[in-house]
């Protein structure tokens, strides 16, 4: 597989569309971090003063929002590199000079995944170059944001995972481009509104208007789409097995068991991981 | 006989289609094997299956001795090389970047070797142009240099000069000719342009809907398109000892027909034959083409 790899790395090395992405995520980093404090010194905040700065946390706030929008990178990345070994016949030189169909798969997954993770370190390097001078430095425990680090690199495994196999098992590049690109906004989709109803208010407090025209606030009363129970648990499961679930509590930093989170992430990498090889390995190729 | 490739009643089903049907085919070592079919014979199904891209629904094939069940036919295939319909280049990479690339799939250590392959395939002044701006023949050079990275002993050509303009078609057939006796590669072509596969090939196999119809030899090929006098009689052989007596070439196809390689008199002939109590129930005279052989051994159906 290091052969694989290592022509993998040089193709990459020659990429557009990776240097494009990578040119993208070190532009927005820096974007995200100077239009956070044009944003507070238009509000009139003192940033120069450490307690203005770390009160709001403002770094944390920019740092981790390459979570929100790093899935739709891979998704383009990835379908685009592998798909591009279909539309140009070459994934057919590897096999037919007796590569294994699993070393293909594996090579590719893993080159998706170090660039999809050196487009997220270039965000986040770029945040962190011009956040620092400007917002201050983190103000959140340490260990908080090494595990938002560290769980936000497998969730990038698991979508990495998710399309390869998509990438790999389409033989048009068109097509899988499509998939991959539809499928993480369906997943975006799917979180958000999960998102939603989990954080639906358990009770309802409406305003009253009297007939002397007086405004007053009303009993609160139970919200009928407030989930319980095992409804409840079948959508939290759902929120953090969902890798753009995950993105979301990363981006935000509201997660409360990151452990559980990356545990989840894993199995979702090595579910469609495993399938994804076992899918294309008997594969009909052109 | 060293083969390089055999296959034993190989087939291969797509849903209710039959793309190989029992395929028997024996490739020998050193030949340039004409691969010949009409579009939709099957040709490129069983060049997929021989380069691992799909799998057999049935029986098996060789590659130099080793079955393609044996875990070590992944060994073998790195003596191939294939252009498979298309050249597989990234188009997005220069020819000298598309061959670093095949030497770091195949592990190649060093890229020392991309000049001189560049330069039999006569693309060694491309520079930095893209391979997407290549012509259709430097496309196809391109991708037979990526097929040769690994130095095969065996190098499968799937419609090679398909598209070509005439110059392309020289040069893709010179290179060919200089790969099979300076190299010693065997070369698999399949091809539909049969003039063209006529001035190449050592060897050929005729397929028709998945089946292997016949396979031979150029020598004996030449030998059945040579021009002749095709005769039939009651015996023959009173008429072997007629010929024999004018000091004729013949052959004697079964009881009753003969080939004559000679112009002859048919009065003298016929008197010669009653003679020996034979009659000369007919004379045919015979001058096949490949094309026109290929067309006898198919059947003249209709096309894909």
């Amino acid at each position: 597989m290091t052969e694989l790899l290592s022509a993998n790395f040089m193709r990459l090395w020659k990429n557009n569309t990776f240097w494009g992405s990578l040119g993208v995520c070190v532009g927005l980093g820096a974007l995200a971090a100077l239009g956070e404090f044009r944003f507070q010194v238009g509000m009139g905040a003192d940033l120069s003063l450490p307690e203005v700065a770390q009160a709001k946390a403002l770094l944390e706030g920019q740092f981790f929002e390459y979570a929100a929008f790093i899935g739709i990178l891979a998704a383009e990345f990835i379908s685009l590199f592998i798909g591009t070994e279909y539309s140009d016949g070459a994934i057919r030189n590897k096999i037919v000079v007796g590569r294994s169909r699993l070393s293909i798969y594996f090579a590719n997954l893993i080159t998706g995944f170090a660039a999809s993770l050196l487009c997220m370190a270039g965000y986040m390097l770029s945040c962190l170059a011009v956040g620092a001078p400007l917002l201050g430095w983190f103000t959140k425990p340490a260990p908080l944001l090494l595990w938002a680090i560290a769980g936000s690199v497998v969730m990038l495994a698991a979508f990495c995972a998710i399309f390869t196999f998509a990438s790999m098992n389409c033989s048009k590049k068109s097509t899988s481009a499509v998939i991959c690109l539809l499928g993480v906004f369906v997943l975006l989709f799917a979180a958000v509104y999960l998102n939603a109803r989990l954080e639906a208010p358990e009770f309802i407090s409406g305003y009253e208007l009297s007939v002397g025209g007086e405004i007053s606030q009303a009993v609160p009363e139970p919200n009928p789409h407030y989930l319980t129970g095992l409804e409840r648990e079948v959508y939290q499961f759902l929120y953090d097995l969902l890798p753009t679930g995950q993105s979301v509590q990363y981006t935000t930093l509201g997660f409360t068991d990151p452990a559980k989170l990356m545990g989840l992430s894993a199995l979702v990498a090595a579910v469609f991981s495993a399938a994804g090889a076992a899918l294309f390995r008997r594969k009909d190729l052109k | 006989m060293d083969y390089v490739l055999v296959t034993q009643g190989l087939s291969k089903r797509y849903k209710d289609f039959k793309a190989l049907d029992s395929l028997t085919m024996h490739v020998p070592k050193g030949s340039i094997y004409g691969f010949v079919g009409r579009n939709g014979a099957g040709k490129t199904t069983l060049i997929r299956l021989i380069c691992g891209l799909q799998s057999p629904t049935g029986g098996s094939y060789a590659l130099y001795g080793v079955d393609s069940a044996q875990k070590d036919i992944a060994k073998v295939r790195r003596r191939i090389g294939a252009v498979v319909e298309t050249p597989s280049i990234y188009l997005d990479l220069t020819a000298q970047d598309n061959l670093k690339e095949q030497f770091r799939v195949l592990g190649v250590p060093s890229d020392e070797g991309v000049g001189e392959l560049l330069k039999l395939v006569g693309l060694e002044d491309t520079g930095k142009k893209k391979a997407r701006n290549f012509s259709l023949g430097m496309k196809q050079r391109l991708g037979i240099a990526v097929a040769l990275a690994g130095d095969p002993d065996f190098l499968v050509l799937d419609e090679p000069v398909n598209g070509l303009d005439p110059q392309g078609i020289i040069d893709i057939r010179e290179l060919i000719l200089k790969l099979n006796r300076e190299r010693r590669i065997t070369v698999l072509i399949s091809s539909h342009i049969l003039d063209e596969l006529s001035r190449l090939a050592t060897h050929y196999g005729f397929i028709d809907s998945g089946r292997m119809v016949k396979e031979l030899s150029a020598r004996e090929l030449e030998a059945a398109c040579r021009k002749c006098l095709r005769i039939e009689v009651t015996d023959t052989r009173a008429l072997a000892r007629v010929l024999d007596g004018m000091g004729v070439e013949y052959k004697i196809l079964d009881d009753g027909k003969a080939d004559v390689f000679a112009q002859v008199n048919i009065s003298q002939l016929s008197k010669a034959l009653d003679n020996q109590g034979c009659e000369l129930l007919s004379a045919q005279e015979r001058d096949e083409s490949l094309e026109s052989y290929f067309v006898n051994l198919v059947g003249g159906g209709s096309h894909d």
